[in-house]
């Protein structure tokens, strides 16, 4: 089974030698790429300055593959990589990288719509949002 | 015995993230969000799922294999 989540922040470079590595695929027509950042939101006075990710890692594992196998069956997708973050991602950095590539368009334009959101509706992932007061709260996906 | 791990709120909330607890006193079926919330009074008004052997489920059944029950709270990926 193909591992998703990472230690760590995900890295600019990290994601330039991904598409780079797709160059020799010369079926692909289309790719799309999502980037999920962490956000310095404001609460109460105080804003976030980086999310603590934790998982279910078995489990977390397990749903990114099956979320991996569903896409691949709605789409017509040539590949497909899921990149999320564990540990600490400060505010700017990216946490979650998903990569889809097709032959034509219209299947990666709707397959990373439908990749992201069943990413964050179905992975036991949890992020503790931390202020630069030493204080936190629990973000929870809408 | 049976290995109950705990996750993000859940787990601060309560202090720890793993214990071993014994089910065999408890009548089956049982619906573990009750249960948990019943055993513990900080988890009462907490939001959270259990899963049984790594597969999202509300009732503990049987003990027959069963080695994890874990506690998540919402899920805040991506």
């Amino acid at each position: 089974m193909k591992k998703s989540l990472v230690e760590g922040p995900i890295s600019p470079q990290f994601i330039a030698d991904s598409i780079a590595k797709h160059q020799t695929k010369t079926s692909i027509g289309a790719h799309q790429i999502f980037l999920g950042q962490v956000r310095a939101d404001e609460m109460d006075g105080k804003t976030v300055h980086a999310i603590d990710y934790s998982a279910h890692e078995e489990m977390a594992e397990q749903a990114f593959h099956t979320i991996r196998e569903a896409t691949f069956e709605l789409f017509p997708l040539t590949c497909m990589h899921i990149y999320h973050s564990t540990g600490e991602v400060k505010a700017g950095e990216i946490c979650l990288f998903v990569f889809v590539s097709s032959a034509h368009r219209e299947a990666s334009n709707k397959a990373i719509v439908y990749l992201v959101e069943e990413i964050k509706k179905n992975v036991p992932i949890f992020g503790k949002e931390l202020f630069e007061d030493g204080t936190h709260v629990w973000k929870e996906n809408k | 015995m049976i290995t109950v791990r705990y996750f993000g709120m859940v787990a601060e909330k309560l202090n720890k993230q793993e214990e071993k607890l014994d089910f065999t006193e408890v009548q089956l079926p049982v619906a573990l969000i009750d249960f948990f919330k019943n055993r513990y009074s900080s988890l009462e008004k907490m939001s959270f799922v259990t899963a049984v052997n790594h597969t999202i489920s509300n009732e503990l059944n049987s003990l027959d294999g069963i080695e994890e029950i874990v506690l998540l709270p919402p899920f805040a990926g991506g």
